[in-house]
């Protein structure tokens, strides 16, 4: 000690360094100690974790897993994944209980997924949810979070319905990635939407057609109705697409300014078409009247509403513009100008030639024109605007990117005038635009990337403060939809698997998604019943029961009809019913089919040859057949049998109901299809199913079932009333009917044979 | 007052944080020792100084008198050694390295900095060419540091502190340090944001600031274009003005100073060179600052 000993006056004792040297020393051994302690190989996290685990397995009676560290390697996807060192039952089954903590679950779509296109073990987990894969323990002492609390890592991992927005790493070809419900939405609303007429992405949908053309409103409309449409579009369409450039809480008299601009821009535009010249169609109450049956039966509904507040059957009739008042709107001429060719006044137009004649387009013009008022309001002329103002409204035509939706003028090709989004989901919170509302906004649960996006989607005013102002409109969207569209828009991320990584679309996926996309455009659904989809089933409190039932998709128009049998017919079994050669010629050229239906399939020029051939693939595909078609020549009715098939067929008073229309002297009964029409049009198996069960095949028709089945739980066991024919089998007397039928129309030596109406009746 | 937040609670800028109290405490420390030994000295001479410290000095019969180095010194420097390890210790297990975002060269962070140990010599590169503030000057540093023990004629105040004896050595250290090396560092710390634009501690960043105002070259405020050859004259007139007042010095004091007969005239060129550069900093700020002079001096290869 004497080595301390301080120097200087004053006892030694009191004076001494050996304290100082003591604490020093023991403060420097202790910290070395809490070193060595903070990483002894117990106190790793993913340790305890596995040990947990190794309780539940042992509480379960299932054997223990090894405690080791568990990593999947692919330097083909750049995976390095650690994930599964804790996650260890993600790809056991079993896992799924609540009372199992969420760590260890199975993963919740194990069956769907992890099959061969996810192992884990081969692609690990970070390709799809993202995360730190190769972090096992958390930033400091904080908890470990999977990237998310740390506010450098730029993937975090993804939650909720984001995890979907990284199906498109692989899922490169495909429109709609099986399964990703939210991101298949989000898709799907970004197209309905138009986003793309202002943002390029990787993945866009384009080809939906936005809002009207802008080029001749001097003659479709008056310049207030504009103005009173630029500044709450809402007010006069509660449903309309237009978005609001103005959102509320803005300034009104800087809306106010801005829309006199714009409509003074708009007015000076000089059209590009000449309505007919002529007097001005006749609006009157009788007109209208019978407009308004028209309206109801010929399938109007299918796309649009009529009255002011009167809520959409569903989705589908918002398809088209609400028509509540539109004689306000626009004038009679212009109505019945578009009514007789709506792609003469608009390129685009979406709305089908429904092969009005002159009298039923007549009545239409007056229930649209004068519905709800006694006379048509004359379109007031447009007063002139001062220049100033006009050429402020073009500039805020190009800030607010109309040409992005309408047809303008200057509107150019090229990519989109808005920001890209290609690579969206690359950008950094940090390189967002959060302008003066930087670190103000929180979303709960969601990376600021993801709450930005939402934000950004509902209220696009927010981040305002910017350098740039923001032009982009509220398209007043639910917080579901924001998410979807958000899952979607950051799903345009720039690296993609290696091609051999990806996943190829095999051709009947591509038929099908292209399709489905000609059928959304064109909204067959409205009318027609096309396939099932799953739907989670509830109780009567509104709780899901675990089970999910299929429930058919579409013909929502029906509710408008008396009966099934009177609206348009599904479309569930038309790979199995039509002749596809039949069908693409209907699609282009539709005939009647039906006589006693008032519905009336339009003919749309709205999609092409390519179009209208994947659509009835796409049918023959859902129903298992084979595409192009094989016709099959049926031989006709042997001659042995002709006699007893003609009996039958006027047994069986086809004729009463079906109008032949290739024999004369036969009934011109409209009530069914016409029998001529048969070899062209239908699949000889449907027809033998069809006389056998029509009511299973389209329930409520009005055809008879002549073959009653004995045994109800037997849907084989068909019997036959007439069993002195053709043996008096069921089989026989069907395929003679068939047979025959079949033939109408193309085997003159018929006509003979069905001539026998009286004759057969008289043998009785 | 966010942002003075954000600076002070970023675990990189810890040691700055630290270190201004630090320097306060420590300059007053040392100031106590040194007024205590002017005390001393001015009572009893060195010896007394001596006794204090390490008790009753044995007559060696040398001058001055000599305390030894073990244990008297080791012991002091074992003690701050494990002081220092166990502080580095606790500090390395609780405050974790800070890592940033991922490295990408297209996207480079703003503002850019470098550690805070650094930003003096960054911020001087907003008053100087970076071959001057990069390399010039802390080379001279660097050099001159070295050099202090072959240009210091002062034999005193060497082994205890004292102000007296060395009043000279520790202004020019307390300038250097305490008067412009930590204040730039300051600057680049709580000063500076994106775009090494200067915003106070209580404002916040934003990328949205304006261009700084032009700046003009010394030369043209004579009237002359700066890259001319009056501009060239006029440029070098001035650096050679300025170093000239050390020439001019020594004529005047050379016969009358025996600091600087000791030094002699080479120690004394290379010291006041080194002096004048030190001090040429605060005057380029200042004309920055006050003239927004931009160069003093503008060639085709290099400018000052």
């Amino acid at each position: 000690m004497a080595l301390w000993r301080r120097a200087g006056d004053g006892p030694p004792e009191e004076r001494s360094l050996a304290p100082h040297f003591l604490v020093l020393a023991g403060l420097t051994l202790g910290a070395t100690a809490w070193v060595f302690y903070d990483e002894l190989e117990t106190r790793r996290p993913w340790k305890q974790v596995q040990r947990r685990f190794n309780d539940l397995q042992a509480a379960r009676g299932a054997q223990a897993a090894p405690v080791r560290i568990r990593q999947t390697t692919n330097p083909e996807l750049k995976v390095v994944d650690r994930c599964q060192t804790c996650h260890l039952g993600v790809n056991q089954p079993g896992l799924t209980a609540a009372s199992v903590p969420a760590e260890f679950r199975t993963h919740p779509r194990r069956k769907a997924l992890l099959g061969k296109g996810h192992r884990p073990d081969r692609v690990g987990c970070t390709p799809c949810h993202h995360g730190q894969g190769s972090q096992t323990k958390g930033i400091g002492r904080a908890p470990f979070d999977h990237g998310r609390n740390d506010p450098y890592w730029e993937r975090p991992m993804l939650r909720g319905a984001y995890v979907e927005s990284t199906c498109v790493t692989c899922h490169t070809e495909d429109r709609d990635v099986p399964g990703a419900r939210r991101y298949n939405a989000g898709r799907r609303l970004f197209a309905e939407q138009r986003c793309h007429g202002c943002h390029a992405t990787r993945r866009g949908d384009p080809g939906y057609p936005g809002g009207p053309s802008l080029e001749h409103l001097r003659q479709k409309t008056s310049r207030a109705l504009v103005e009173r449409w630029l500044r709450d579009p809402r007010a006069m369409r509660p449903h309309t697409r237009m978005p609001e450039y103005w959102p509320a809480g803005g300034d009104r008299e800087r809306r106010d300014e801005e829309v006199k601009d714009i409509t003074a821009y708009l007015g000076s535009l000089k059209p590009t078409v000449t309505l007919p010249d002529g007097p001005a169609p006749v609006v009157d109450a009788t007109r209208a009247r019978q407009g308004a049956v028209l309206f109801d039966k010929i399938g109007c509904r299918g796309c649009h509403t009529l009255k002011a507040g009167e809520e959409p059957s569903s989705d589908e009739a918002l398809h088209g513009p609400e028509l509540a008042r539109t004689g306000d709107k626009a004038s009679a001429r212009w109505l019945d100008a578009w009514l007789a060719g709506p792609r003469l006044l608009w390129q685009e137009a979406r709305m089908p030639d429904l092969r009005l004649t002159d009298r039923e387009r007549g009545a239409l013009v007056s229930l649209l024109a004068g519905h709800e008022r006694k006379l048509p309001r004359r379109v007031q002329p447009w007063p002139p605007s001062a220049l100033a103002s006009i050429q402020r409204g073009e500039a805020l035509v190009s800030r607010y990117m109309c040409a992005g939706c309408h047809q303008l003028p200057g509107k150019k090709a090229g990519p989109p005038p808005g920001p890209s989004l290609a690579d969206f989901g690359d950008t950094p919170a940090s390189r967002l635009e959060w302008g003066d509302a930087r670190g103000r906004v929180r979303c709960g649960d969601l990376s600021p990337q993801e709450c930005w996006t939402e934000v950004k989607i509902r209220q696009p005013r927010r981040f305002s403060g910017a350098r740039i102002p923001l032009s982009m409109p509220d398209h007043r969207l639910t917080r579901r939809q924001a998410r979807d569209l958000s899952v979607f828009v950051l799903s345009n991320r720039r690296n993609l698997a290696p091609p051999a990584w990806r996943r190829k679309r095999p051709e009947q996926d591509r038929v099908r998604q292209e399709a489905e996309r000609h059928m959304a455009r064109l909204n067959c659904r409205t009318c027609h019943e096309i396939g099932r989809a799953p739907l989670p089933d509830v109780d009567e409190d509104g709780e899901f029961t675990g089970l999910w039932k299929q429930v058919p998709i579409g013909g929502q128009i029906r509710r408008h009809y008396a009966s099934a049998a009177l609206a348009p017919p599904t479309l569930d079994q038309a790979g199995e019913k039509f002749q596809y050669p039949w069908l693409f010629d209907y699609l282009k050229q539709p005939t009647q089919v039906r006589p006693w239906l008032t519905a009336r399939m339009p003919t749309f020029d709205d999609v092409d040859d390519r179009g209208r051939e994947v659509m009835v693939r796409y049918l023959a595909q859902r129903s298992g057949r084979p595409y192009p078609f094989a016709r099959v020549d049926l031989a006709p009715v042997p001659a042995k049998d002709r006699d007893d098939s003609a009996w039958l067929f006027t047994k069986m008073q086809c004729y009463k109901c079906h109008q032949i229309s290739s024999m004369a002297g036969i009934v011109q009964a409209d009530l069914a299809p016409d029998l001529a029409l048969g070899h062209r049009r239908l699949q000889p198996g449907w027809v033998a199913r069809w006389l056998l069960d029509p009511q299973a095949l389209s329930p409520g028709t009005r055809m008879p079932a002549y073959f009653p089945l004995e045994d109800d739980e037997d849907p084989t066991s068909h019997t036959t009333p007439f069993t002195g024919r053709l043996g008096g089998s069921v089989k026989r007397q069907v395929d003679a009917l068939v047979r025959l039928s079949m033939r109408f129309g193309m085997d003159p030596g018929l006509e003979v044979l069905a001539r026998m109406p009286e004759q057969g009746a008289t043998k009785e | 007052m966010e942002t003075l937040l954000q600076i002070i609670s970023k675990p990189d800028n810890l040691p700055i944080v630290a270190m201004l109290p630090g320097t306060l405490v420590l300059t007053l420390l040392w100031w106590r020792a040194a007024r205590r030994n002017d005390r001393r000295l001015a009572a009893g001479g060195v010896e007394a100084v001596a006794e204090a410290m390490a008790g009753p000095v044995p007559d060696s019969g040398k001058r001055p008198p000599r305390i030894h180095t073990w244990p008297f010194l080791i012991r002091m420097e074992v003690l701050a050694t494990l002081a220092v390890m166990a502080i580095l210790t606790v500090w390395s297990i609780l405050v974790d390295a800070p890592l940033e975002q991922i490295a990408d060269p297209a996207r480079t962070p703003n503002p850019s900095k470098a550690p805070w140990y650094f930003l003096g010599l960054q911020e001087m590169l907003v008053y100087f060419d970076p071959w001057i503030a990069g390399v010039a000057l802390p080379l001279l540093i660097i050099v001159g540091l070295c050099a202090i023990p072959y240009l210091d004629p002062n034999p005193e105040g060497s082994g205890y502190y004292c102000f007296k004896d060395r009043a000279f050595a520790i202004v020019t250290f307390m300038v250097g340090l305490v008067g412009l090396w930590i204040p730039l560092i300051v600057v680049g710390v709580f000063c500076r944001g994106p775009g090494w634009h200067w915003f106070w501690p209580w404002q916040p960043w934003r990328t949205d600031v304006g261009a700084e105002p032009p700046a003009v070259n010394w030369p043209e405020l004579f009237g002359a274009e700066a890259a001319s050859t009056g501009g060239v004259l006029i440029g070098a007139l001035t650096i050679a003005l300025f170093y000239g007042t050390a020439a001019a010095f020594w004529y005047w004091r050379r016969r009358r100073s025996p600091t600087l007969q000791a030094m002699g005239p080479v120690r004394y060129a290379i010291t006041a060179f080194l002096l004048l550069s030190m001090f040429a900093l605060p005057l380029k700020i200042l004309l920055r600052q006050a003239l927004a002079v931009k160069y003093i001096l503008v060639t085709p290869w290099f400018n000052i």
